[in-house]
């Protein structure tokens, strides 16, 4: 959320733990996706332990989508949503992968169509801020470890409910506040590798440092909450994973919309 | 939630499985191809678990999570599931009073006969989500109750069995009838050999 820094005229936001202007949060976030666009699927397994796919299949079951139906991937980043949700939609229907990270979109359309995908998913650079579609377009729109980086989620909120469908949903999967205070206690511990790790595998640490940093900044699961009824949504609800590490939010924007 | 997510990989596992092999079996592809689109729903009893079974194209999908209306659903404890996909006769498997189906049976049968033909190693492809030593117990966890299924199986049968024939006496045994034609036999025997000396001593002369 931006906020006002007194000692300054001009207001700030959080990149991480650091302050900084609100024009440039979009660049820092897009810089650090910049540098780890290419290992980025590696990262995701480091950081989850591999579990990152079994919340992705769940929250596509979620998604309840069903063939001919039009999804957007937001923040989709290497495409694995798209990937799950393209047979579902099946050819009579259309998936959209839309970043605002040119080089995840690459990335990402790159993956796709190596795996001989290339029949009803499109690609297209787009701010979650200011989405540019039309209203009422999507059935479903998914939002996976993305809305964390975005400076103004509550815009970003609204943006979304406008371009879903009524009738439709949102779902945002994201790094949440553990439940449990052990289980807090070890995952702390456990994310203090991750620069570590980062330095390892793609030589840039600071990078991993801002994803660890951006996570306890993000808001937590009531107040995610909250911030999606005031975007409009209705029957808010959501699923604690793996002890409230991550969690799983769903929006319905109401059928007399 | 942590058995939710935990269901979700072993059906990923499972998912995976079938078809890797489906992709080595064009005919079964094709006969599942012709599904396309069905959504089955299995709801075991006991214990509560309900899995939804989706055809899409030429692939199965296997959800624990879906919010539309399936074309067939069946219901029943985990014992009769099992059953009915180690059942010999795959036909009369469907009629167990301890299965509950509604809907459209005939896709449902197809189905059962498609996974039924394929040669799947279960174990590896769900090593692939959960790890080898989670697949080694869940694997033994299942050879038991597959165990226990196939012993109660028989043994309700021989219970049936023995409860028809031979204290309510509705109808003979096996070894019953099998006396009462041997004896059926016999005295057909014996008659034929009493005609046979009547007409030799009618054409003697007197």
């Amino acid at each position: 959320m931006p906020s006002m820094n007194e000692n300054k005229s001009e207001k700030t936001t959080h990149f991480g733990y650091k302050e900084v202007p609100v024009e440039e949060k979009a660049e820092h976030v897009g810089n650090v996706f910049h540098s780890v666009a290419k290992n980025y699927d590696i990262m995701n397994d480091v950081v989850s332990l591999g579990t990152h796919r079994i919340l992705k299949r769940f929250t596509v079951e979620l998604s309840a989508l069903r063939p001919g139906q039009k999804v957007l991937d937001l923040a989709g980043g290497t495409g694995d949503f798209s990937l799950h949700f393209a047979p579902i939609v099946g050819p009579q229907g259309s998936v959209i992968l839309a970043d605002i990270n040119e080089s995840m979109v690459r990335v990402g359309r790159d993956r796709i169509i190596d795996k001989g995908n290339v029949g009803n998913i499109t690609y297209t650079l787009a701010d979650a801020e200011n989405l540019p579609f039309q209203e009422n377009t999507f059935d479903c729109i998914c939002i996976a470890y993305g809305l964390r980086n975005v400076t103004d989620k509550e815009a970003a909120l609204r943006s979304m409910f406008q371009v879903t469908k009524p009738g439709g949903r949102v779902l945002v999967l994201e790094f949440s506040k553990p439940r449990n205070e052990l289980v807090g206690k070890a995952y702390d511990l456990y994310s203090k590798l991750w620069p570590i790790a980062g330095k390892i595998i793609s030589g840039d640490s600071e990078s991993y440092q801002y994803l660890v940093e951006s996570i306890r900044m993000h808001p937590d699961q009531e107040t995610l909450k909250k911030m999606m009824i005031d975007a409009g949504f209705s029957n808010c609800h959501y699923h604690d994973v793996m002890g409230g590490i991550c969690a799983i939010h769903i929006g319905h924007k109401a059928s007399d919309t | 939630m942590p058995l939710a997510l935990l269901t979700t990989a072993v059906l990923a596992g499972v998912e995976l499985g079938i078809n890797n092999v489906l992709k080595l079996d064009s005919a079964s592809q094709q006969k599942l191809a012709a599904l396309d689109g069905a959504v089955f729903a299995v709801n075991c009893t006991s214990p509560a678990l309900e899995v939804f079974l989706i055809v899409r194209g030429q692939t199965l999908s296997l959800c624990s999570y879906y919010e539309g209306e399936a074309d067939t659903r069946i219901s029943g404890q985990a014992s009769a599931l099992l059953a009915l996909l180690l059942a010999r006769d795959k036909s009369q498997a469907f009629y167990n009073k301890d299965l509950e189906i509604q809907g459209n049976l005939e896709p449902l049968q197809t189905l059962q006969k498609i996974l039924s033909g394929l040669n799947i190693d279960w174990e590896y492809q769900l090593s692939k989500f959960i790890g080898d030593i989670p697949t080694q117990a869940f694997s033994t966890s299942l050879d038991s109750a597959s165990e226990l299924a196939k012993k109660t199986h028989a043994s309700l049968t021989m219970d049936i069995d023995e409860y028809i024939h031979e204290e309510k006496k509705l109808f003979p045994g096996a070894g019953e009838l099998e006396s009462f034609y041997k004896a059926i036999d016999q005295l057909g025997l014996r008659v034929d050999r009493a005609d046979a000396r009547l007409r030799k001593l009618g054409d003697s002369p007197l």
